[in-house]
């Protein structure tokens, strides 16, 4: 394999680059002075600056409309008015207005604000060109790293799968700014895991962004790069209680069991699948299930499962990520809207069996 | 006994040498196998497999930093019984042990040419170490030939470990496109 090879080559560098290394090493002092309680206090000031000398509440009035309006236009494409005054208010709720901006290379990266449900986050950027240089892409995909950590310092293992970009073109902007959407699932990779809760510290570093037009092929549109951006805009900033929408409500007071499907390469065969537990969270679901006994090659298929909101909306989770958790599986679904249990009248799941969330609706 | 005298037992021929090599760079040596193989007997074995080969090599090697040129060792020694165990799962047990034993029976070691391809990419990777900085170097070095865990590397630098993945991810993108440029392909 071509990794290994490279990992065994590297054996024959110099060596003096080896020396380099074990050199250092000795000469480190056996106690090295840490540089996070450092980066900690650095923070905490930098913080305090920002507040003082931006002024939060008013990045808060600019940024209240802006996920509403991201969140209809993407579920509906021609409404006006797309999601309900729940919704609006939960939006409302769970945004942390951040407004720090990093000037790199000329192009100005501002970390506008950010929503978070502990499983899935919105980071909105803003992106500045230098007077003259149009930001007129298609498309703008942001590349970095995450950190996050909770107040007591812990680290957070998480896996961040995907990191979808979502540009929205502002139409009354100057031609030389777009905001950019980065969203990602920050799914804990065990059962154990650290979740994000309150207080949790999320540091970015984005180190480049692309810029894509729109080519037309045969009628077929393909996304071609056209700029990299490259520099190094680090970010910072806390979920609070007053905005993490940390909170999970369970549909399913008993299991229930419904049919499903095992898989062996092409062919399918009925079986029954035992769901225990449905939680909705603001931005998605997540569905445990027993896997039941099965073939070496043999996979499982639930169907789909639809939550009917009272104003006639019918939404369908998106599958991001699913988990052996050992005694069961786990899925994890993404919403295209926020969801509020107010605004739920049932959930049905595969083959019909239908969950109602209040009383009167029964 | 430092490492000039223990080097210096090398090529007195004393069999000290060994012991005292164990006392003094036993656990490190180990600590790097182990990064490899992630199984005890195994390290322990790559561990000894190294004594011997500083044995054989010393005279007429008088290595410079003594540390160093033991890590090398091992390193490479504990990479040759990975890819070893690693095709022992791949094809079933007794094909490995089979090539082991027709290895017997041909001349010298790789073919020239994947020699001389192996030499021209370590070339490269020798110029492009050259480029970087010392302290992106030395992060590179750590995970990718001392096989050090992430955690651990940010805290020999006393860094985060995030700027340790950035460190990592750039150089990793610089190395691909050095090689890009100099038309090398692994």
């Amino acid at each position: 394999m071509k990794e290994e090879r490279l990992l065994t080559v590297l054996g024959m560098i110099d060596d003096t680059f080896v020396e380099e290394l074990y050199r250092s090493e000795e000469e480190r002092p056996s106690n090295p002075v840490s540089k996070r309680k450092i980066r900690v206090y650095f923070l905490v000031a930098a913080i305090i600056l920002l507040l003082a000398a931006c002024g939060v509440k008013a990045v808060a009035i600019l940024e209240e409309n802006w996920f509403p309006q991201y969140f209809s236009e993407k579920y509906r494409d021609d409404a006006e008015e797309m999601i309900s005054e729940n919704q609006r208010e939960l939006l409302e709720q769970g945004l942390v207005p951040i407004g720090q901006s990093v000037t790199c290379n000329g192009y100005t990266l501002t970390l506008e604000s950010a929503l978070s449900d502990g499983y899935r986050s919105f980071l909105k950027f803003r992106l500045t060109a230098p007077e003259g240089v149009d930001l007129d892409g298609a498309r703008y995909n942001l590349e970095g790293l995450s950190q996050i950590t909770h107040a007591d310092g812990k680290e957070i293992e998480f896996s961040m799968e995907g990191g979808d970009e979502y540009s929205l073109p502002d139409r009354k902007d100057p031609d030389n700014t777009v905001a950019i959407l980065y969203e990602s699932s920050v799914v804990p990779q065990t059962d154990s895991a650290e979740k994000m809760k309150l207080g949790t510290v999320w540091n970015i570093t984005i180190t480049n962004v692309y810029e894509y037009a729109i080519r037309e092929d045969n009628a077929e549109q393909y996304y071609d790069l056209r700029k990299e951006i490259s520099g190094e805009w680090s970010f910072h900033f806390t979920f609070d209680e007053n905005t993490l929408l940390g909170q999970e409500q369970e549909i399913l007071e008993d299991p229930i069991y419904c049919l499903g499907k095992r898989i062996l390469w092409e062919r399918s065969f009925p079986v029954i699948v035992k769901i225990t537990s449905y939680k909705i969270r603001a931005f998605g679901a997540t569905l445990r299930f027993e896997m039941p006994l099965l073939g070496v090659w043999e996979g499982v298929e639930h169907g789909p499962v639809f939550i009917f909101l009272k104003d006639g909306t019918v939404v369908e989770g998106h599958f991001r990520a699913g988990f052996n958790r050992g005694d069961y599986w786990e899925n994890n679904y993404e919403f295209p809207i926020p969801i509020t249990p107010e605004d739920i009248s049932y959930v049905q799941f595969p083959g019909g069996l239908k969950v109602f969330l209040t009383d009167e609706e029964k | 006994m430092d490492d000039q005298q223990i080097i210096e037992l090398y090529w007195n021929r004393s069999e000290s040498a060994i012991t005292e090599t164990a006392a003094r760079y036993g656990r490190f040596c180990y600590h790097i196998a182990y990064r490899i193989l992630a199984n005890r007997e195994d390290s322990d074995e790559c561990v000894n497999d190294t004594y011997f080969r500083v044995w054989e090599v010393i005279p007429p090697t008088r290595p410079n930093l003594f540390s160093a040129f033991l890590g090398k060792i091992t390193r490479n020694l504990a990479l040759n019984r990975y890819a070893f165990q690693t095709a022992e799962k791949r094809g079933g047990s007794q094909i490995p042990l089979a090539l082991e034993e027709l290895g017997d029976c041909i001349p010298g070691g790789r073919a020239p040419e994947q020699v001389a391809q192996d030499r021209e990419l370590a070339e490269a990777l020798n110029r492009f170490l050259r480029e970087l900085s010392a302290e992106n170097r030395k992060i590179f070095l750590q995970r990718y030939w001392n096989l050090m865990p992430v955690k651990d590397i940010a805290i020999t630098y006393g860094i985060s470990q995030s700027n340790v993945k950035m460190s990592l991810m750039r150089t990793r993108k610089r190395l691909r496109n050095f090689l890009e440029r100099e038309g090398i392909w692994v």
